[in-house]
């Protein structure tokens, strides 16, 4: 084993299988315990789940080989991939990827049974923590302490870009006061700020909601039904269609009459009350199509 | 905008009249608009918590204050108990024992039942008058009389104080905006008077709601902004000063409280601006006296480098662990993902997921797009109160996207806003003045400073009027209709919504009439009439407030979630098989189990549906011994027919759920109304075995079947498993029916089903 980690290792720690070593890698008896992630890792099998699944299972055994950088002592991760490996998923009868599967000693004070412990991949949160501690749980005095690798480069770009801001701050801050102190700006801010939260922004961010669906029709729905559901387009009509009521409301009550023209007046005056009118149809309109039982409308989009 | 309405002397005096009787009004109607639910049923108490809340007020009505404090309710939690005095907010059973000794000293004995029911209601109509004081200090009375008629009627407070919603927000509400009101007037005028009683009606705060955090937090956020923005002024310093000592001090009084203030991260906010605004006074007092211009640059330095080592102070306090961090129900507020992967207990609670864009108009109608506008006007002047809006407009709109239970908090301040909104165009429109045509406008334009730092209008262009009737016409014309179409909404929303008691359910005829559904309310009774008085009854923690409540038993685990072990093992014990479950229900002596089940009715809020979050909190203790995904069929769906898995059919809960659930249909197909699917049945498919229970007895199931409660057996005489003591009775029951002991399978299942229909 200690061989294979050293001639046919991808990453640290992670040993690459084929279908000629792989049942004598898992073959009992055995002394040690191996995790195979049996995986469809090409692009053309169009495996989402495999690809997903391989930078958390990577982790795991680097953080594996960290603290056992020399040998595996006794724990070996190692990943089979379809196209090294169709004999094997043949033999085994696997038409599913990825699957990760961990083998036990069948020798030494550890010992258990030959037959794998098979890890449910699907639907698992917290994922890198989940396969240790699964690992854990069926291997006996294994330990796993995963090691995240810190990201220096988003550490560096966050430290030069302060220093860059506190050296050019004596220079910068007149052309930059202005912007700060705007009111127009922190207004502006406030403003889609409220709109994003009050349109539903929050539930598509914790959510991931769909931008837009298909139907069952084949057609493409822009409007989830159901009251408790939203895709991502509706809520930008939304917050669309509040900021231009809002718009409208600031309009009549600073724009206008501020107006010294009295027909430009009484022009922006209808206008305004006509898009604010129309744009409050169309929002309950909306609403209709999401609470079927709703009874209120204004003309015109009345149905 | 600065009209000056010019009304002949007597009118003007008749003004404050007029206030008071719409201000009144306004109160009728809110409380009016709260009584659907007693007008359709009766005075009821609601839902789950105030239940609870309920049994407190009862508990405290009959003992006296301090026992109310000390009280240790072994009734709940067995076999742990709860020390109930203090874990609750006490403010809200104080404050009905009171109405109901004052009313009492009246001589006027109402039942404290009612004053529960109606507690809510009364207090929405104080709500209004709160929020008419709070815009009055925005902008002016009329616009106040609008907020207060906006929070009177709008949805998102009536959700959480309808007649018989006795909860905690019944009275919060109240005193958040009253605070705030309190807050403001204190930073206006610079007063310590009024600073005190801002704590004090923090204080009541405290004692009532755990929200009252928004307060702790929100009021030092409004006093950070103001210092950086260059604001600070005596007045801030006397108002935040006295209500933070005083306010801090007094809060420390509720039991529950205690010395978090000083002691967790959600308070360490206040302290900290406390202590800047203590350097920043001490820095301007110095350099208003001192010449210097060294010494002033070493005063700021110093107050700065303080500043600092206060904030590490704090920063290690809180990684030594004398500072406890922040809990995870507020945590989860920021990080939004925390709570589904640590604390699915949390997570599982409806109240506590996102809100969709459709609740946000549901619940305030057209004030939510008058809401950004109110905002953008406030920013017009930007007095030192007006940021206080502004910001807790902000902050407010994010937590309630976050949790659809913080509408509530959201909801006033959006009557605010669109108060201000709407009372600014009524203001213009309603001005009859005609004005002059003027050629000269660059003269009149000036040029205005548009810093934030300064007060002052936004707008370049002096403020005109109206010229043109038909303009006055068209706005107001249409905003009429918006109000008529406001009222409507709410009385709907407020009708159709939100007026369920969830304990009595109503259902129409097909000729139109009501039909009342009334199974919980007859279970309880059940129990409480033909169990022993310390029998324990296990159930989901949704209904341990109202067992307790209702039906005055001893539950295992409820709505006061504090124990998620506790209740992992209920979950276990629901969704493992009976061998595995019959162990656990002897260790914790349970007598009785209750399972909620809508399937023949339809009513979608039971177990079966819950079931995924016992499944998954027990998982949380045991995963090893319950998986979520066994309780999914090989394509990943949640089945309850034949092709729920294994795992699922021969769970408790499934068990205890549809058993005898066929035979109630007969030879027709059995559905399963919630969830569409059909229950394997053994009359009409021989195949199939008829669900059997081994370890428990079915005791009662109620008439529309919601709530059915199971006995759980004693240990066998002859020592026997159950199972096998189970088979051996029924075949004694077939040698009694006549057929032989070596009946085939389907003979026996026949045999059993025939017993059943006896």
């Amino acid at each position: 084993m200690n061989q294979l980690l050293k001639s046919s290792s991808i990453k640290p720690g992670l040993i690459r299988l084929n279908d000629r070593n792989f049942n004598d890698v898992i073959s009992a008896p055995r002394d040690y315990a191996v995790v195979v992630l049996l995986t469809a890792e090409a692009p053309s099998m169009g495996c989402q789940l495999c690809r997903q699944f391989a930078p958390d299972y990577h982790l795991v055994a680097q953080s594996w080989n960290k603290e056992h950088p020399k040998s595996g002592d006794g724990l070996y991760f190692t990943v089979l991939d379809f196209k090294d490996g169709q004999r094997t998923f043949q033999s085994l009868g696997l038409k599913t990827a990825p699957n990760l599967w961990v083998y036990g000693p069948t020798e030494g004070e550890n010992a258990g049974p030959a037959n794998p412990y098979v890890f449910e991949i699907q639907g698992v949160p917290d994922m890198p923590g989940s396969i240790s501690r699964y690992i854990e749980s069926h291997l006996p005095g294994i330990k796993i302490t995963i090691h995240k690798p810190k990201d220096y480069s988003l550490i560096g770009m966050l430290a030069s870009g302060l220093i860059i801001i506190a050296g050019s701050f004596r220079y910068v801050y007149p052309f930059v006061k202005p912007l700060i102190e705007s009111r127009t700006i922190w207004a502006g801010l406030s403003l889609v700020a409220i709109l994003m939260f009050t349109s539903g922004h929050m539930f598509n961010n914790i959510r991931h909601t769909p931008y837009v669906a298909g139907n069952r029709e084949g057609g493409v729905s822009y409007i989830a039904p159901g009251f408790q559901q939203q895709y991502g387009f509706e809520t930008q009509i939304v917050a669309v269609l509040y900021a231009f009521l809002a718009f409208g409301a600031i309009s009549l009550a600073i724009k206008a009459p501020r107006i010294n023209d009295s027909t430009k007046q009484l022009i922006s005056v209808g206008t305004w009350v006509t898009i604010i009118w129309c744009l409050f149809s169309v929002l309950m309109f909306i609403f209709r199509m999401k609470n079927r039982g709703y009874p209120l409308s204004i003309p015109p989009m009345t149905k | 905008m600065h009209f000056t309405t010019k009304l002949p002397s007597s009118a003007a005096q008749a003004l404050p009249l007029i206030r008071t009787l719409t201000l009144i009004t306004i109160a009728g109607a809110a409380i009016a608009s709260r009584l659907f639910s007693v007008v359709r049923f009766e005075s009821i108490i609601h839902e789950f918590d105030p239940w609870f809340n309920f049994r407190a007020t009862k508990y405290l009505v009959s003992h006296d204050f301090y026992s109310f404090l000390d009280w240790f309710d072994d009734r709940t939690w067995y076999p742990l108990g709860r020390v109930t005095g203090g874990t609750l907010y006490p403010g809200l059973m104080v404050t009905s024992a009171l109405i109901f000794h004052g009313l009492k000293a009246l001589t006027l004995p109402v039942d404290i039942r009612n004053i529960c029911v109606m507690l809510a209601p009364v207090f929405s109509g104080l709500t209004a008058y709160a929020t008419y004081l709070f815009t009055c200090e925005m902008k002016d009375q009329s616009a106040g009389l609008l907020a207060a008629a906006f929070i009177g009627i709008a949805p998102g407070y009536i959700s959480r104080s309808v007649a018989g919603s006795y909860d905690n927000e019944a009275i919060a509400i109240f005193l958040l905006m009253f605070t705030f009101y309190l807050w403001i007037k204190a930073l206006k005028l610079g007063s310590a008077f009024f600073g005190a009683l801002t704590a004090l009606f923090y204080f009541y705060m405290v004692a009532a709601w755990g929200g009252y955090v928004f307060i702790t937090n929100i009021i030092p956020l409004h006093a950070l902004v103001l210092v950086v923005m260059g604001r600070y002024s005596s007045r801030l310093y006397v108002a935040y000063s006295s209500w933070y000592a005083l306010g801090t001090l007094a809060s420390m009084q509720i039991p529950f409280v205690g010395f978090l203030p000083i002691r967790s991260s959600e308070h360490m906010g206040a302290l900290g601006v406390f202590g800047l605004l203590q350097l920043v006074a001490f820095a301007s007092y110095v350099r208003a006296r001192v010449p210097s211009k060294h010494f002033k640059v070493l005063v700021t330095v110093s107050a700065t480098s303080l500043l600092a080592l206060g904030l590490a102070g704090v920063v290690g306090l809180t990684l030594s662990g004398v500072i406890a961090p922040w809990t995870g129900r507020f945590y989860s507020l920021w990080d939004t993902g925390y709570a589904k992967i640590h604390i699915p207990i949390i997570a599982s609670v409806s109240e506590h997921q996102p809100t969709a864009w459709p609740s946000f108009f549901f619940d305030t109608f057209m004030l939510i797009w008058l809401f950004p506008a109110g905002v953008y006007i406030i920013f017009q002047e930007l007095r030192d109160e007006h940021l206080f809006v502004i910001i807790y407009g902000i902050l407010a709109s994010y937590f309630a996207g976050v949790m659809v239970r913080l509408m509530l908090t959201l909801t006033p301040i959006v009557c605010v806003c669109g108060a201000v909104a709407l009372s600014n165009i009524l203001d213009i429109y309603t001005n009859l003045e005609k004005p002059l045509e003027t050629d000269d406008e660059d003269k009149t334009k000036k040029e205005e400073d548009q810093s934030v730092l300064r007060l002052g209008s936004m707008s370049k262009k002096p403020l005109i009027g109206v010229f043109s009737n038909w303009s006055r016409a068209f706005v107001l014309g249409s905003f009429t209709i918006y109000l008529f179409l406001f009222v409507q909404h709410c009385t709907w929303v407020t009708s159709n919504a939100y007026s369920s008691p969830s304990v009595v359910l109503a259902s129409q005829l097909p000729d139109g009439s009501q039909h009342i559904i009334d199974d919980f309310r007859e279970a309880y009774y059940w129990l409480r009439k033909n169990t022993p008085e310390d029998a324990k009854i296990m159930s989901w923690w949704d209904y341990g407030y109202q067992i307790g409540g209702m039906a005055d038993r001893t539950t295992l685990v409820d709505n006061n979630t504090w124990n998620n072990t506790h209740i992992a093992t209920v979950g276990k014990a629901m969704s493992s098989r009976e061998e595995v479950s019959y162990p656990i229900l002897r260790k914790h002596d349970v007598d009785y189990i209750l399972v909620i089940f809508g399937g023949l009715l339809g009513y979608s809020g039971d177990d079966i549906n819950k079931f995924l979050w016992m499944v998954r909190i027990a998982e949380g203790i045991w995963p090893d011994e319950v998986r979520e995904r066994d309780f999914f069929t090989a394509r990943g769906e949640y089945r309850v027919d034949q092709e729920a898995t294994s795992t699922m059919k021969n769970s408790l809960m499934y068990k205890m759920s549809y058993y005898r659930f066929t035979d109630v249909f007969g030879r027709q197909p059995a559905l399963d109304r919630v969830r569409n699917q059909r229950i394997p049945s053994a009359i009409t498919d021989p195949s199939v075995k008829p669900i059997s229970l081994n370890t428990v007895d079915e005791a009662f199931t109620s008439e529309n079947w919601i709530v059915r409660i199971y006995k759980v057996k004693d240990l066998d005489d002859f020592g026997r498993d159950h199972a096998i003591a189970n088979a051996f009775e029924e075949g004694k029951r077939k040698t009694a029916g006549g057929r032989s002991r070596s009946a085939p399978v389907g003979g026996l299942s026949k045999g059993k089903a025939r017993v059943l229909r006896e």
